[in-house]
């Protein structure tokens, strides 16, 4: 499969403030790439590097086997961008601002616009100005998919749609994936990049911490753990080699486990259990364990 | 050309406004010289009680107000601080008003190369400024036509025009470059701004010698004077000078634009 966004070693810097280090990125043809990490990480700072809305102070960007910098005008042919705010020209209706941008294109996109208004339930006869955030953020998403990209961009996508709207633009996403169109998805909301990706790069302090797929970083991989003991036993001193996040309250422990299950049953079982529950944790916590960790995997 | 309409159609408000300032300007101007013949005021007597560096600061150092082609002389000046204002404003848009307004995140990841995105905004900026600077010609003559004045002052309205022109493209092209330089799109338009203002300044500085001689050189408002003018010289070398710095803050503004950080103000 050939990867459509590869970045080897890519950092930048603002002056002298981090924007991100060594970032080693692939995203493959046709697959939902998640991009997940908190606010400042790093994630619009390699976004807009890929764009070349800004200059790399190191390594490489490639998309589509071209270099983000020099080929930029070509790369930008096939890219659907929408970014975490949505800024646009005030005075314009939403159907002039989504023409406009379609006369950037070499192709006519009346038809696609349509389609994807409807779909989004947007006033195309509306003044930019006079809209609401969410259907600002309409105008975005159809402005970015209007020309049929082979790679679409979401910074942050789904930041002022309703949960009703945001499900139609899943849908949406997911259609132009079937389609054949690549998707590099970044957001803070993991349960949203749960939902929709197939892999995803996990960004701390502007460096990857690691790539996974979505369903390995759920697998076996880390548990859940929470018990509660009868009344009499102590539970105070609880440890177990590859439980991490270990929480003591009063008669209930709660932890992250990584490891052997025999060992973790048998170091359970030492205490009078009154409940034991075993889950898989959502990537959020799995995300959270990442930062406590600092990113030392392995 | 879809940037070119757009420019033209954002900018269009704006270019009335100046239009009507610049047309009161010329008509209520031009009509005061009409009252002061009518009373028989020697203006030049009035001014010559005046301190130089007063008649420096409203651009009469030099003019001589009897005459209907030295009273427009100072409205001129004044045309001339105008057009060059209102092209630094434009500068200041064409360059950094995508950043301000944050609307950069659209326009940039477009597939159009940087620079042919800029081009295309000095180009609508540039219609601007050229139309402007023909209003500054055509009213003065149209007040002068329309209060029946006998002097023809064809010669001395198309020389002052030419260099408010001339003058107007170095303060758009200096605007263009402080806006491009700047790290933060305010600060360049706080920089175009203080550049006029010291402009100015040394333009008043220069008016209060005989003989300026190189001061001239740091304000582009006297690179062409009322006295040269009346007396029907343009200026070669300034010229030249004003196409070099032209040119080289252009080149200079394309160089630095395509290298630039576009974020957020």
């Amino acid at each position: 499969m050939s990867a459509v966004i590869e970045t080897k070693k890519l950092t930048k810097f603002y002056g002298k403030s981090r924007g991100i280090v060594d970032v080693d990125l692939s995203v493959n043809e046709g697959e939902i790439f998640g991009f997940i990490g908190p606010n400042g990480a790093g994630k619009s700072t390699a976004i807009r590097t890929l764009l070349g809305l800004i200059f790399k102070t190191s390594g490489e960007a490639r998309i589509f086997g071209m270099d983000c910098e020099r080929e930029n005008e070509r790369i930008l042919q096939n890219v659907g961008y929408l970014p975490s705010e949505v800024f646009y020209y005030d005075r314009m209706k939403a159907i002039e601002l989504l023409n406009y941008s379609a006369s950037f294109y070499n192709k006519d996109c009346s038809k696609r616009i349509k389609e994807l208004s409807a779909a989004l339930e947007l006033d195309l006869n509306k003044r930019v100005e006079d809209m609401s955030l969410g259907n600002k953020k309409k105008v975005g998403i159809v402005q970015g998919l209007l020309h049929s990209p082979r790679l679409i961009i979401l910074d942050e996508p789904t930041s002022g749609l309703d949960p009703l709207m945001q499900k139609t633009f899943f849908e949406l996403i997911r259609r132009e994936n079937a389609r054949g169109a690549t998707v590099l998805f970044s957001s803070h909301i993991l349960s949203e990049v749960q939902r929709i990706c197939d892999r995803v790069a996990i960004i701390k302090d502007g460096r990857i911490l690691e790539t996974k797929r979505i369903s390995e970083l759920q697998e076996n991989t880390y548990k859940k753990v929470s018990f509660t003991v009868k009344p009499e036993a102590n539970v105070n001193d609880f440890s177990v080699p590859g439980g991490s996040k270990i929480e003591i309250s009063g008669r209930s422990v709660s932890f992250i486990y990584k490891g052997d299950c025999n060992l973790l049953l048998s170091k359970i079982g030492k205490h009078p259990i009154l409940n034991v529950d075993i889950t898989e944790p959502s990537l959020e916590e799995i995300f959270m364990h990442y930062y406590e960790d600092g990113g030392r995997r392995e | 050309m879809n940037i070119i309409r757009r420019e033209l159609k954002a900018n269009l408000k704006p270019f009335v406004f100046w239009t009507i300032g610049l047309f009161i300007l010329s008509f209520a101007g031009m009509t005061k010289y009409l009252g002061i013949g009518a009373e028989g005021v020697d203006l030049n007597a009035i001014s010559d009680r005046f301190p130089r560096v007063i008649l420096a600061l409203i651009g009469m150092t030099d003019a001589d107000t009897r005459k209907l082609a030295g009273f427009y002389a100072v409205i001129a000046y004044f045309a001339t601080v105008c057009v060059s204002l209102y092209s630094i404003s434009l500068g200041f848009n064409a360059a950094a008003r995508e950043t301000v307004d944050k609307t950069y995140e659209f326009l940039f990841t477009k597939p159009k190369k940087r620079s042919r995105i800029l081009s295309a905004k000095l180009g609508a900026a540039l219609i601007f400024i050229t139309l402007f600077n023909i209003l500054n010609c055509v009213f003065p003559l149209a007040a002068s036509s329309v209060l029946g004045y006998k002097e023809n002052i064809i010669r001395e309205v198309a020389l002052f025009c030419a260099a408010a022109y001339l003058v107007s493209l170095l303060f758009f092209s200096l605007s263009v470059l402080l806006s491009v330089v700047a790290s933060n799109a305010e600060k360049g338009a706080r920089r175009g701004n203080v550049l006029f203002v010291f402009a100015y300044i040394m333009g008043v500085v220069c008016d209060t010698f005989e003989n300026p001689g190189a001061l001239r050189l740091f304000s582009p408002l006297r690179y062409f004077t009322s006295a040269e003018l009346l007396s029907g010289r343009f200026s070669a070398p300034y010229s030249a000078l004003c196409v070099l710095l032209i040119a080289a803050c252009t080149l200079l503004a394309f160089r630095f634009f395509e290298r630039k950080d576009l974020t957020a103000v």
